[in-house]
């Protein structure tokens, strides 16, 4: 039987069930706020015609518009920052969920700024599109087109050569500067994402950065990094920021006001008022622009990198459920290759309840693999594996994390306390004398108040192993659970899960290079790798 | 008040983080400038408008205005990226030196958001935030001058009074944002915090809760992080209405005050509508300070506080002692918990071995020996000098150390290893990796030794994982070599093999195991009890 990998119908799904809830919310904000600049526009022209005639109606009807243009920014802002923060929200869930549900080798292949960026960045950068793009489309398009409207009206054709300085500032900022910054602007991404990256690695390493120097490593890149990134600014202000200064300074009410009187000096007060008052509120949208379109162009560029991401293929899951407390693990005609290469060929292997097994063979012979495959972390290329009967891939994942625990290799705990790290994914009611009876087992004496991360290389071990010990799961995986000890707490542990085999009924299935853990065995595999060496 | 509180704080803070004072105290005197200029050029223009006076004036004024608006943002932004540049230097420093004890997973997320938010946020502030700061405030003030020549004295009063009611909705409205804003940052950082740890022990939370359930706990701080944004939404859009009030009155109740009481021709009631519609305009700007200060403020504050990590103090390079030899002396060496009144002596050259259950030091100790702490008592010595008499680069260059968790960075193996010595030769680097018994998995790859050895090394087993740091430790060829429970997770045969190469080694071998001692032929061994 093949097993298949599940996968996504299209990356594009994911995206768009994360923005589908939030359109409704998004939509009515950006209305109001069109409305909103419409009302703006409309208590401008009572000004301009209070200006013509003194009149109380105008300024009655002018502060009412701004009133209302007031009520309906505010709302706006509301529903388009709640729409947004709904997008966020939904689709870093999704990323999460996943991420957690991909197989262990893909994981392998990336790496942090990878994962980082789809978890973080790119969540961040399609908020702001979603947040940015549609109220500029409206202020952009609705607010000038009626501006321009009321300014002919008012000012006559004349009037349209207030919005010069205004439209070769909008070409700068729609043509000319996104050819120049964009390289600017990727070059300054990458280095900003190099100096997270460093940092990131340097402090993780901390211990090998500080002793092999500062000449290479993570620090070095660092400040590589942060040279060139700095150096970068500065040669972006030279040939950017000045011509962008030029720009927004033309689009300032000093310019449009003085060139606005040049226009209509022989003409009544009020004509001079509306070419001020209309040309501002048509150039003033325009100064946002100033933002410059990256963000446009970073939006697109994350929601490419997002669809990818969802495209990769997940672990199978199923709907079945298996139940009881003793069960049988069966491996019939494995076969496991990763990236075109096998690893794994032709296994067959039978661990009964009740029995303690371990697996054994040269390093790189598939040992952690086969665990992994076995506790579904794994793609199965061919061949089936089976709990009581079941199939591990038609199982749901809720019903596999209750049958069947791994304990990794690397001994890593959660910066919290000890309390926290044995609770993991243990059943809420537990109480801490059942946590202390599982601490003496393994022999490690703590208090549960204490952090996790000051313990020893050993300790740590030992935290990992009393909470496989707590769980009830029926089959209980361990990839090489007494590396870090010494022979004293090494036979301690051997003891305690071969009493737990024998007297929980359980089934045990240990990965150990560890000689003096075979007596314990019921079962001894010997794995021989896969790759032929050359004698 | 709030605002000028941080105005008089915040060169000393800027200038304690780079640029000296001088640089950034004339990109302020700066915006003062462009406040004035561009108020003479409105005010010459309002009284164009109003009475009659010569064009050329206002064209002269409305270009000057223009020029030095560029020039003080072009120096903003220049200054902006020193500021950044000098935070960046900084805090590479800070890291180098920084405690060990210091590096907690709460640090390490405070880190990387300075590095990736906080440091880039302040290249803004010389060009964006002094502005709003000075300028902002300033430009009204200016034009009350414009708005008395033209209305007169009740007029003045009038708008006076009206800025000064919009002043103070506008704080108003800052107030109600900055009560609802104040656990944002909180959140943010500590969902940053679960996001980091979500990354790192995947593996972990996956293994131990079950896919689905793995993101709970990074879920929950997600949940509390959104619900402090909707806070702070809602304080936002009611901030929003008060501002937009706020900007309008001004306008519209000059205006109406005219209306009813003055009469004025059309002409000297558009000057007046430009001179308070523009000292308006900055207010509204105003109100949107608050958050940006608190972010401003969290940033610096974080920053400051990564500055100031306890680092190990270095003596100056004159006053530097040189060790004659590596002969280790350790005397009284007190740490709590694990350690107390450890006394040992390791000749040069000999192979010496520590022994203990776990949690008895070991690994303490050898860090200690190290100097990646101080220890609380007790002295230990090299080659006759004490470890904090000597230069930190003399202690780097003496000792080699293979820790107990191989860490590794994703790249290839020859980059990985070439971090023990980065002079080392593609040669020099394949014969290390020989030595450390990794020629099969050379030979198996197509690549030989720049085989990728994938994300933090995963793409590796575990037992090739500590031969690559093994091989790391060998190339430098330091005097001190420290092997703590480096070879854990390799199988027996080949962790014979390697001791059989470490035993042909002339340098200082010191090992720290809970295995059998004897394949490492020790010449000393020290057995470290429980609590000793």
């Amino acid at each position: 039987m093949t097993e298949v990998l599940q996968q996504m119908p299209s990356g594009r799904v994911s995206l768009w069930a994360a923005l589908r809830p939030s359109m409704p919310g998004l939509a009515v904000g950006t209305l109001t706020s069109g409305l909103a600049g419409l009302a703006k526009l409309g208590a401008l022209w009572f000004l301009v015609q209070l200006i013509d005639r003194p009149a109380t109606e105008s300024i009655v009807y002018a502060g009412l518009l701004l009133f209302s243009g007031a009520c309906l920014s505010s709302i706006s802002s509301w529903l388009c920052h709640q729409g947004e923060a709904g997008v966020a929200s939904r689709l870093r869930r999704f990323v999460a969920r996943h991420l957690a549900r991909l197989p262990a080798s893909t994981l392998s292949r990336w790496d942090d700024r990878k994962i980082r960026g789809v978890l973080s960045d790119d969540v961040v950068a399609l908020h702001h599109l979603v947040a940015h793009l549609p109220g500029e489309i409206t202020t952009f398009a609705l607010v000038p087109l009626v501006s321009v409207v009321l300014l002919l009206s008012s000012a006559g054709p004349a009037g349209l050569i207030v919005l010069i300085p205004g439209v070769l500032a909008s070409l700068y900022y729609l043509w000319l500067m996104p050819k120049v910054s964009a390289r600017f602007g990727e070059e300054r991404v990458r280095l900003m994402s190099e100096i997270v990256t460093a940092v990131d690695e340097y402090v993780r390493g901390i211990r090998v950065n500080r002793l092999y120097g500062a000449e290479s490593g993570a620090l070095a890149s660092y400040r590589q990094a942060s040279i060139g990134f700095t150096q970068g600014i500065v040669v972006w202000v030279k040939k950017v920021a000045t011509a962008a200064a030029v720009a927004a300074a033309l689009m300032q009410a000093v310019t449009t006001f003085t060139l606005a009187y040049l226009v209509t000096q022989e003409q009544e007060a009020s004509v001079t008022a509306a070419a001020m008052l209309f040309g501002l509120a048509i150039v003033t949208p325009a100064l946002k622009l100033g933002h410059g379109l990256d963000y446009v162009r970073d939006g697109i560029k994350a929601i490419q990198r997002l669809e990818d991401f969802f495209t990769e293929p997940v672990l199978p899951e199923g709907q079945r459920q298996v139940n009881g407390k003793s069960l049988a693990l069966e491996v019939e005609d494995l076969r496991i290759a990763v990236s075109g290469a096998p690893v794994i060929e032709g296994a067959n292997y039978h661990f009964a309840p009740g029995t303690l097994s371990i697996i054994s063979g040269a390093s790189g012979s598939g040992k952690t693999t086969l665990l992994r495959a076995m506790a579904g972390l794994e793609v199965i290329t061919d061949g089936s594996i089976r709990i009581a009967g079941i199939g591990m891939s038609d199982l749901n994942d809720e019903s596999r994390q209750a049958t069947i625990r791994l304990l990794p290799q690397n001994c890593s705990v959660l910066e919290a306390s000890v309390r926290e790290n044995l609770r993991l994914g243990t059943s809420v009611s537990l109480t801490d004398e059942s946590l202390l009876q599982a601490l003496a087992q393994v022999g490690l004496d703590v208090s549960l108040e204490d952090c996790a991360t000051l313990l020893s290389g050993g300790e740590k071990q030992k935290l990992g192993l009393a909470r496989q010990l707590i769980s009830e799961a029926p089959i209980l995986l361990f990839d090489e659970p007494t590396s870090a000890l010494d022979d004293e707490s090494a036979l301690r542990v051997m003891e305690a899960l071969s009493m737990l085999a024998l007297e929980g009924n359980r089934t045990l299935v240990l990965v150990s290079h560890d000689a003096d853990a075979l007596v314990f065995a019921d079962q001894h595999i010997r794995l021989s790798s896969m790759i032929k060496e050359s004698e | 008040m709030r605002i000028t509180s941080l105005l008089s704080k915040l060169p000393d803070q800027l200038a304690f983080m780079g640029p000296s004072r001088h640089q950034l105290l004339i990109v302020s005197a700066g915006w003062v400038v462009v406040a004035v200029c561009e108020a003479a050029a409105y005010t010459l223009l309002a009284l164009t408008v109003a009475g009659s006076q010569p064009i050329i004036a206002v064209l002269l004024s409305a270009a000057f205005a223009v020029v030095v608006t560029v020039i003080v943002t072009r120096s903003g932004f220049i200054t902006g990226g020193q500021l950044a540049g000098n935070m960046y230097t900084s805090l590479g420093d800070a890291l180098d030196r920084a405690k060990l004890s210091s590096f907690s997973e709460a640090f390490r997320t405070q880190v990387s958001v300075l590095a990736g938010q906080g440091i880039p946020g302040m290249m803004s502030i010389p060009a964006h935030q002094l502005q709003l700061l000075l300028h902002a405030p300033l430009l009204p003030l200016l034009l009350m001058v414009g708005i008395a020549l033209i209305g007169g004295l009740y007029i003045t009063l009038m708008a006076v009074v009206l800025l000064s009611l919009s002043l103070a909705m506008q704080f108003y409205a800052q107030g109600v944002l900055k009560s609802v804003d104040r656990h944002r940052h909180q959140a943010e950082l500590s969902a940053a915090q679960s996001m980091r740890e979500f990354i790192d022990h995947l593996d972990l939370l996956r293994t131990a809760t079950g896919k689905n359930k793995s993101i709970d706990r990074v879920a929950a701080k997600w949940v509390m992080q959104e619900q402090a944004l909707s806070d702070t939404n809602k304080g936002a859009a009611i901030a929003s209405f008060w501002s937009s009030l706020s900007a309008a009155l001004p306008l519209v109740g000059l205006a109406g005050y005219v209306l009813l009481c003055e009469s004025l021709s059309g002409g000297e009631l558009l000057a007046l509508i430009i001179l308070i519609g523009r000292a308006a305009a900055p207010l509204e700007e105003l109100a949107v300070i608050g958050t940006r200060i608190n972010d401003l403020q969290a940033a610096i504050n974080s920053y400051e506080q990564v500055i100031r990590t306890p680092v190990l103090d270095d003596p100056a390079p004159d006053q530097a002692e040189v060790p004659k030899g590596n002969h280790i002396r350790v005397e009284g060496l007190t740490q709590p918990p694990a350690l107390t009144e450890v006394s040992l002596e390791i000749p040069e050259g000999s192979t010496f071995l520590i022994r203990g259950p776990s949690g008895s030091g070991k690994s303490t100790l050898v860090e200690l020996l190290m100097r990646f702490d101080d220890p609380q008592c007790g002295m230990i010595c090299i080659g006759g000098v004490g470890l904090e008499h000597m230069g930190y680069a003399e202690i780097v260059n003496r000792f080699a150390y293979v820790g107990q968790e191989p860490i590794l960075f994703t790249g290839s193996m020859a980059d990985n290893i070439r971090l023990g010595r980065p002079d080392a030769s593609d040669a020099d680097i394949e014969k290390a990796a020989r030595q450390a018994l990794l020629g099969p998995l050379i030979d198996r790859s197509e690549l030989g030794i720049h085989l990728a050895v994938g994300h933090n090394g995963t793409l590796l087993s575990g037992g090739e994982r500590q031969r690559v740091a093994i091989a790391r430790g060998l190339i430098k060829n330091a005097p001190l070599l420290i092997l703590d429970e480096a070879t854990s997770a390799l199988d027996s045969v080949t962790e014979q093999g390697i001791a059989q190469v470490i035993r042909k080694l002339p340098q200082t071998v010191i090992i720290v195991t809970h295995g059998a001692p004897s394949i490492w032929s020790p010449s000393k061994v020290l057995m470290l009890a429980e609590g000793d």
